[in-house]
């Protein structure tokens, strides 16, 4: 049997971690679920309230506003936000030496403990989320007693995905792989050391303004560019660093 | 077997190494016991074992393999039990069916047998076990899996006294002459009548690899009532004193008593083979 990966194994062990971890993934992606459903509902009932107090001509004027660019701002919030969450949760299963051990005495290999966790914690995300803005949508709807719904998953429009700039996509995986990479480094308590290390380089890369402006310089145009190359060294990294995991806590 | 050549292993920053240069050969068929200290690093080598931990210098190699590799293969005939463990909160039929997948030979029947024998059974839910019950469930697993090396760190430790002589039993039943089991603990009296080998490791260094027959035939143990300065060993005990004797030829072999046989090598550093 192949060492390295095999896809037999490798969906054993996803099944395995799906069964084992499942209260800790219905709770994150359930609080998901929740904050995005209740606050959709709000912004429909508050909609529906304010649309009840306008006058024929407000209410003209109203019809050539976008109604749905309060919940375009709640998605990407939410996308930006729970997606650092859940990439903080990557490697969350070395978060106590016993788990650790219990990890990485399995019979498998790295890599497919690698992928089984960029799988739960990175790939499910965004299938989980886009059914969060349908869900979400949906409760907008029977709040706000009808309006305009799905524009997020639909094929035009402005605010459809496959529409939407690919820097907006790019900087929520960038911030997913910032994430994922700190929780590689720190497990326990990976979001809040994550958030503080950013931090604290967001503060010191104020003193360095003509530095960092030639770093950023050559991807004026091309954000997205930059953005996929952090994704990728982050993952790589993160990755480097699982396979050097030992069972002492010191290094971790 | 196991064969560890020339380990050195120290801690990031600490100053003594924990093993220098060490040479060990575990053959197939044996019960090890491992006894040391406390932070004589019993539990430091399980882990170097098993290639959870790397050493700075020399191998570990299992089956011809290089346990750092952390092959799969390889990992499907290494079981560890961690003094400290963590069991998923699932039913345990459930963890049964999941895991046991990952061990081409776990025994369905033998992992029933032992959670009878533990009074335990399979429709229990890990989340609401004593930490005793979970570490039945577990050793009890480690048995079925029916790896070729079985390490396990203190496994009596939490057990309750029915529950010891259950593991005593059942570890005797599990093994077969491809198996190795190596079990590190300070409880010496719980497990002085299954071991057919011991090990002792202090202060970095390898201070006995020896099988409890061999010991027999080399040394008497016995309990007096009045101290033998001319004695290996002479210490007083409840009951009497603890004496220790290089055996007469022809005379009856003794059972081994592993405190007294321990604290002689530890104290006295003398190797006395």
């Amino acid at each position: 049997m192949n060492q390295t990966f095999n896809i037999n194994r490798f969906g054993l062990l996803l099944k395995r971690y799906m069964v084992e971890n499942r209260k800790q993934l219905f709770f994150l992606f359930g609080v998901m679920w929740g904050v995005m459903l209740l606050a959709a509902a709000c912004i429909g009932h508050y909609e529906k309230e304010t649309i009840e107090r306008l006058t024929a001509n407000q209410m003209y004027n109203c019809f050539t506003y976008d109604f749905y660019g309060t919940r375009a701002v709640l998605y990407l919030v939410s996308a930006v936000g729970f997606s650092c969450i859940t990439g903080s949760y990557m490697f969350s299963s070395l978060r106590t030496k016993q788990s650790r051990i219990m990890s990485l005495m399995l019979p498998a290999s790295m890599a497919e403990k690698y992928w089984v966790y960029f799988t739960v914690y990175i790939l499910a995300f965004f299938p989980i989320f886009l059914l969060g803005t349908v869900v979400a949508d949906l409760a907008y709807y029977v709040t706000a007693g009808g309006g305009i719904i799905f524009q997020l998953l639909a094929f035009h429009g402005s605010y459809s995905i496959f529409q939407t700039d690919s820097v907006l996509l790019w900087t929520v995986l960038c911030y997913q792989a910032i994430f994922a990479l700190g929780s590689a480094l720190w497990p326990r308590l990976s979001f809040f050391k994550t958030f503080i290390a950013m931090f604290v380089l967001s503060i010191l890369a104020l003193f360095f303004p003509t530095l960092i402006y030639h770093i950023l310089k050559p991807f004026d145009d091309c954000v997205a560019v930059l953005e996929a190359i952090v994704v990728i060294a982050c993952y790589s990294l993160a990755w480097v660093r699982f396979r050097h995991v030992q069972v002492i806590q010191k290094l971790l | 077997m196991l064969e560890i050549r020339s380990l050195s292993y120290s801690y990031p920053k600490a100053a003594k190494p924990v093993f220098f240069d060490l040479g060990l050969e575990l053959q197939s068929g044996n019960i090890y016991g491992l006894l040391g200290s406390n932070g004589a690093g019993k539990s430091t080598l399980l882990y170097l074992m098993c290639g959870l931990l790397r050493p700075q210098y020399g191998q570990v190699r299992f089956n011809g393999h290089d346990v750092c590799l952390r092959q799969p293969d390889t990992l499907a005939d290494i079981f560890l039990v961690s003094e400290e463990f963590e069991l998923p909160p699932v039913r345990l039929d459930e963890f049964i069916r999941i895991n046991s997948q990952f061990y081409p030979r776990f025994d369905r029947a033998a992992m029933e047998k032992y959670l009878t024998d533990f009074r335990l059974d399979t429709h229990l839910h890990l989340g609401r076990l004593s930490m005793g019950q979970k570490k039945k469930v577990f050793i009890a697993f480690a048995l079925a899996c029916n790896t070729s090396l079985l390490l396990m760190d203190e496994p009596t430790n939490g057990l309750d006294i029915p529950g010891k002589s259950e593991f005593r039993r059942a570890l005797i039943s599990a093994m077969n002459e491809n198996r190795t089991v190596v079990i590190s603990t300070h409880q010496v009296r719980d497990l002085d009548r299954v071991l057919d080998h011991v090990t002792i490791v202090d202060g970095g260094r390898l201070l006995l690899n020896s099988s409890i027959s061999a010991l027999q035939q080399r040394l008497a143990f016995s309990l007096e009532n009045a101290p033998d300065p001319t004695a290996l060993y002479s210490q007083p005990t409840a009951g009497g004193y603890s004496i220790v004797r290089p055996a007469d030829e022809g005379a009856e072999e003794t059972d081994v008593n592993l405190e007294s046989l321990f604290e002689m090598i530890v104290t006295q550093r003398q190797n006395i083979f």
